[in-house]
């Protein structure tokens, strides 16, 4: 098989962790890594959502690059030879949850999604089991004006998925973004109270793609909020249907 | 650190956290410990961050280790300012 054919019929080979894979021309090294059973750790991707490279999670070594690329945005090419695990990365990887840690007030122990939380379980994989850096103990406030949700800016991550959910699937674009750098909030519509934001529609999407226990039902008590995530493939696939 | 946009975390956060250790130094609170962790997080804003930005926030912080690392010692172990620059410095002179 020569390169030539192969770009023709845009099936792309090429090597992650040592082994052989095939991939479509236009897929992403996560989406074709998943495929091939190759776990890539991931914080502000999720499957059905536009894929930002914010987390830097997901960062992975390709031979003939000097820089780290994000795997949930870089696609496929031919020869690749991608690593998506060595001793450098995962130094970054704890580093990155440490920053995480120390940003805001993550207290396991009193959070609504105790034993159900996404950076909870990656600093479990990922073995960090200390932080290095001290804490900043930034002081943000809880917003529970909304009837049936409270978002608790003391546990966000920043990772987006609020912000893309309502603005891609639900189609409503209340969530957005405050202010820049250490100070950058989510924000509902116009920095508003969520109980007062208009465009809501109390879907409740947001609350389930959250990774953390930023956004949660009322009435959950600690280690409660289970997130309900399979609206999301289904929903993505129905209207790939239907398109 | 205030040029941050805040998308990506090592930016967002790490600038921070290098400001932080930068400061605990001028004022004569730092340990070789914080010496050794600003190292890392250069390297690792450096190496993680998204933009441009991020990639050479570290920069002044990494050239002036690589040069000047005997004046962040003196701040460190002395508690001296060679340059005298920072508040501490004429003080621990005189003594």
């Amino acid at each position: 098989m020569t390169t030539t054919s192969a770009s023709q019929v845009r099936v792309k080979t090429l090597k992650i962790d040592g082994k052989d894979v095939s991939a479509k021309g236009d897929q992403t090294i996560l989406e074709v890594a998943r495929e091939n059973g190759i776990e890539i750790p991931t914080l502000c991707h999720l499957s059905g959502l536009t894929p930002v490279g914010a987390c830097r999670m997901c960062l992975v070594e390709v031979k003939g690059v000097n820089k780290l690329l994000p795997a949930c945005v870089t696609r496929v090419h031919e020869n690749m030879e991608v690593v998506t695990d060595s001793e450098r990365l995962r130094k970054y990887r704890r580093m990155i949850l440490e920053f995480l840690f120390t940003e805001r007030n993550h207290v396991c122990a009193v959070c609504v999604t105790n034993g159900h939380c996404d950076l909870q379980a990656m600093a479990q994989r990922q073995g960090m089991t200390h932080v290095r850096v001290p804490y900043l103990y930034q002081k943000l406030k809880v917003d529970a004006s909304h009837p049936r949700f409270v978002a608790d800016h003391n546990r966000c991550i920043l990772c987006t998925r609020c912000v893309r959910v309502c603005d891609e699937i639900e189609g409503a674009h209340t969530w957005d973004l405050y202010h820049r750098g250490i100070q950058t909030r989510v924000i509902t519509d116009l920095n508003q109270p969520w109980g007062t934001a208009e465009s809501c529609t109390g879907c409740s999407k947001c609350v389930h793609v959250c990774p953390t226990g930023a956004l949660s039902e009322k009435g959950k008590s600690v280690a409660e909020m289970a997130k309900r995530r399979q609206f999301l493939p289904y929903l993505t696939m129905m209207r790939e249907e239907h398109e | 650190m205030t040029e941050s946009c805040g998308k990506c975390v090592p930016c967002r956060v790490g600038t921070v956290h290098m400001y932080n250790l930068l400061d605990r130094m001028t004022r004569g609170e730092a340990t070789m410990e914080d010496l050794e962790l600003l190292e890392e997080l250069c390297d690792m804003v450096k190496n993680t961050s998204l933009c441009g930005l991020g990639q050479t926030a570290p920069n002044p912080v990494i050239s002036t280790l690589r040069y000047f690392r005997k004046e962040y010692e003196a701040h460190i172990i002395e508690k001296r300012c060679p340059a005298g620059v920072c508040r501490m410095a004429r003080e621990e002179v005189l003594v």
